[in-house]
C-alpha cells in the first residue's frame, strides 16, 4: 500500500510573534511506496515529526490530503481513522512509549488485543521479534525494568508485530547503540523489503545507506528524493 | 488481559487512593442516609407506641416535667393519681377508647435485678400496648409475668427480681427505637403487687398511696366526631389536678429537633457528597494527566476516542464498585452494631429500617457514589479522549 501526500500542508496558531501562525510544513508532495525505504533527515524543528504525524493520521493536515492506497485518512471518523491505523499503519515515535503497567510483551500485543484477540502465532511472533532485537530475556519484565535502549526496541517490536503495510519511524535508534542502530536499520530495511512502505526519520548518517529514496527536510520545505 | 484492571493492579498506591476515597463518599452518604432514616423511623415507632390522641396525668407530673421524661426519655420515674378521675374522665363526652397506665420505676439496689421503667396495663380495655405487644408475644400475661424491653439483658424463661418478687419473663419485644426499649411490661395484678411491695419496703416516694386506688395515667382516643383537642379541653375544664395533654404536642419538640438533626445530616450529606466530587475529579484527573502519554501510545498504536475514554471508565468503575462497597458495608456494620448507642448519643428515637428499606437504601447509596465516581472520571475522559497525540508524542527533533 502506497501512501501519498498531495499539496499537503500544515499550520501551527501562534500567540506571539509578528505572525499568528507558524509554517511547520510547506505544501508537499510525496508518496511513500510500498516495498521501499524512504528516509527524511533534517534539523531539529524542520518539520519531520510533523509530517510523519500527518501520514499516521495523528494530525490533521491544514491543507491537502493523504490518501493511504485509495483511502482519505482525514475522511475518515475517528474509530475509522482509528481502526485503520491499528490495523495498517506501525508507528515508532520518540521518547519511551511504553504502558507501564504491562509487561514488555504485553507491550508488543497490544496493539493485537485493542481490536481482538492474539493467538499462539502472534506470541510466537512477538517473541520472535524481541529475540532479533535482542531483548528477549526481557519479555516478561515490566517496563520499569529496561534501559532506554531496550525499550526504544520493545518499541520497534510493537510497530511491527501487526505486520503493518506502512511504518512510518521517528528516530528509533535514538537511545541505542552502533551494533543495535545496525541491527534497527536491517529490519527497517527487510520489512521494506516484504512490501511495507517504510518511512524514517533520522539523525544517523549511516540511515543513509539503507534509503531507497532519501529526502531532506529544512524549514519545513522538503527536498531531495534523491533515488538510490 | 484488561487493560483498566492491569493499570489499577500496576499502580496500587493510585488505585487504593481512588478506592479509598470512593470509600469514605459512600460510608458518609450510606451512613447519613441511615441515620436520618433511623431518626425518622424512630419518631414514627414512637408515635405509634403512644398510640393514644390524649394522655392524662396528675398535674403535678406535667409541671415538673416528669411526663416527658419518663413517656419520651425513658428515664425511670412514677406519679400516680385516685382512681375515680379515671372514672370521671371514663363518663365524659367524646370518650372513645380509655385505659389506664401505671409506672413504677425499680432501683438499682439489692431488691431489684436492673433500674427500669416498669409499666403497667389493663389486658382487658389497653389499645396502646397491647397491639405491638401482640407480635412478639400472642399468649395471656398471667399474674407475675412480665415481657422485656429489646435492649434489657433478659430472655424468656429468666427471672428477674423487683422490690423483692420475682417475675417471669414471659417474652422480648423487638426493638422499637424508642425508650420501650429498655422498659418492662406486666398487667394490673402484677404491677399493684410491685407497688405495694416498694412502699412496704419505703423505697416509693408515695408513701399514702393505696396501689388498688391509684392509676399513672389515663390514656384515650377521641369518639368519632370529636377531635382531641375539644376533648382534651373539657377534661382539663371538668376533672380537677389532673393535666390532659395531647400526645402530637409532646412529640412536637422530638419532631422539631428530629427535622433539625436530619436537615443537618442531610447539609453534611450533601457537602460531604459535594466535596467527594471535587476529590474524587482532581484525583482523576491528576491520575489521567499524569499518563497522558501513556493514552497517546494507545492512540498512537490505534485506539479511538471512545477506547481510550472507555479505558478510563472502566478504571473508575472498579475502584468505585470496590469502594463503595467497602464503605456501604463498613457502614451497615456500624449501624448495626452501634445503632443503640447513636440512638443514646443523639437522644432521640433511633430505628433502624427493616433489611428490606436497609438493603434499598444500602443500593442507593452503592448507585450514588458509583454515579459520583464516574461522573468525576468522565471529565477527565472526555479530556483525554481529546488529546493531541502528535503534540504528546513529538519531541525535540520534530
Amino acid at each position: 500500500m502506497n501512501l501519498t501526500a498531495r499539496n499537503v500542508s500544515k499550520e501551527f496558531p501562534r500567540k506571539t510573534g509578528s505572525s499568528n501562525c507558524f509554517t511547520a510544513l510547506q505544501p508537499l508532495d510525496l508518496t511513500l511506496e510500498a516495498g521501499k525505504l524512504t528516509i527524511v533527515t533534517g534539523r531539529s524543528g524542520s518539520g519531520k515529526s510533523t509530517l510523519l504525524n500527518l501520514f499516521g493520521g495523528l494530525l490533521k493536515p491544514t491543507a491537502g490530503t493523504i490518501l493511504a492506497g485509495d483511502t482519505d485518512l482525514y475522511a475518515l471518523s475517528d474509530r475509522e481513522l482509528s481502526v485503520f491505523r491499528n490495523s495498517h499503519i506501525g508507528m515508532i515515535p520518540q521518547g519511551q512509549t511504553a504502558i507501564y503497567s504491562l509487561t514488555v510483551l504485553e507491550n508488543v500485543l497490544l496493539p493485537l488485543r485493542l481490536y481482538g484477540k492474539p493467538e499462539q502465532q502472534d506470541e510466537n511472533r512477538a517473541r520472535s521479534l524481541l529475540e532479533r532485537l535482542d531483548i528477549a530475556a526481557l519479555a516478561d519484565c515490566c517496563p520499569s525494568e529496561l534501559s532506554g535502549g531496550e525499550l526504544r526496541r520493545m518499541a520497534i517490536a510493537r510497530a511491527l508485530l501487526p505486520q503493518p503495510e506502512i511504518l512510518l519511524a521517528d528516530e528509533p535508534t535514538a537511545d541505542l547503540d552502533e551494533e543495535n542502530t545496525e541491527i534497527v536499520f536491517r529490519l527497517m530495511k527487510q520489512t521494506a523489503g516484504e512490501g511495507c512502505a517504510v518511512m524514517l526519520v533520522t539523525h544517523e548518517t549511516c540511515a543513509k545507506a539503507y534509503a531507497d529514496e532519501l529526502y531532506t527536510m529544512q524549514n519545513g520545505k522538503l527536498a531531495g528524493g534523491i533515488k538510490k | 488481559m484488561n487493560l483498566a484492571y492491569r493499570n489499577c493492579k500496576g499502580k496500587p498506591v493510585r488505585t487504593t487512593i481512588l478506592i479509598l476515597l470512593t470509600a469514605l463518599l459512600s460510608l458518609a452518604v450510606c451512613g447519613g442516609t441511615l441515620l436520618v432514616s433511623g431518626l425518622q423511623k424512630g419518631l414514627g415507632s414512637l408515635e405509634a407506641r403512644l398510640g393514644a390522641d390524649i394522655m392524662v396525668v396528675p398535674y403535678e407530673a406535667k409541671t415538673k416535667s416528669n411526663l416527658e421524661s419518663i413517656v419520651l426519655q425513658g428515664n425511670p420515674g412514677y406519679f400516680y393519681m385516685d382512681k375515680s378521675r379515671f372514672e370521671k374522665i371514663a363518663g365524659l363526652d367524646g370518650i372513645g377508647q380509655i385505659s389506664a397506665q401505671f409506672y413504677l420505676a425499680s432501683t438499682s439496689s439489692g431488691c431489684c435485678s436492673i433500674p427500669v421503667q416498669i409499666i403497667g396495663f389493663d389486658p382487658a380495655t389497653d389499645f396502646t400496648v397491647t397491639p405491638w405487644l401482640k407480635r412478639s408475644f400472642t399468649g395471656n400475661l398471667e399474674d407475675g409475668d412480665i415481657i422485656v424491653g429489646n435492649d434489657l439483658n433478659a430472655f424468656p424463661g429468666d427471672t428477674l427480681t423487683f422490690y423483692g418478687i420475682d417475675c417471669h419473663v414471659a417474652a422480648k419485644l423487638d426493638k422499637t427505637g424508642t425508650y420501650y426499649d429498655s422498659a418492662v411490661f406486666t398487667n394490673i395484678g402484677t404491677i399493684q403487687k410491685l407497688i405495694r411491695s416498694s412502699l412496704d419496703r419505703g423505697m416509693n416516694d408515695f408513701s399514702r398511696i393505696d396501689p388498688e386506688k391509684v392509676v399513672s395515667a389515663v390514656l384515650i382516643n377521641a369518639a368519632e366526631g370529636y377531635s382531641p383537642e375539644e376533648v382534651m379541653n373539657d377534661i382539663n375544664i371538668h376533672v380537677k389536678k389532673v393535666k390532659a395533654v395531647q400526645t402530637k404536642e409532646m412529640i412536637s419538640g422530638i419532631s422539631s429537633s428530629l427535622k433539625g438533626t436530619s436537615d443537618v445530616i442531610g447539609v453534611l450529606i450533601g457537602a460531604v457528597w459535594f466535596l467527594g466530587l471535587i476529590i474524587l475529579l482532581l484525583a482523576y484527573s491528576i491520575s489521567v494527566g499524569g499518563r497522558k502519554r501513556e493514552f497517546a501510545v494507545l492512540r498512537m498504536i490505534g485506539a479511538s476516542q471512545g477506547k481510550l475514554a472507555s479505558v478510563i471508565m472502566q478504571e473508575a468503575m472498579l475502584c468505585g464498585i470496590l469502594g463503595a462497597l467497602a464503605g456501604t458495608g463498613i457502614s451497615l456494620l456500624g449501624m448495626m452494631t452501634f445503632r443503640t448507642a447513636i440512638g443514646e448519643a443523639i437522644g432521640l428515637p433511633f430505628l433502624l429500617p427493616d433489611a428490606l428499606q436497609t438493603a434499598l437504601l444500602a443500593l442507593f447509596s452503592l448507585a450514588a457514589v458509583l454515579l459520583t465516581g464516574t461522573a468525576a472520571a468522565a471529565f477527565s475522559a472526555y479530556r483525554i479522549s481529546r488529546i493531541d497525540t502528535a503534540l504528546i508524542l513529538r519531541g525535540d527533533n520534530g
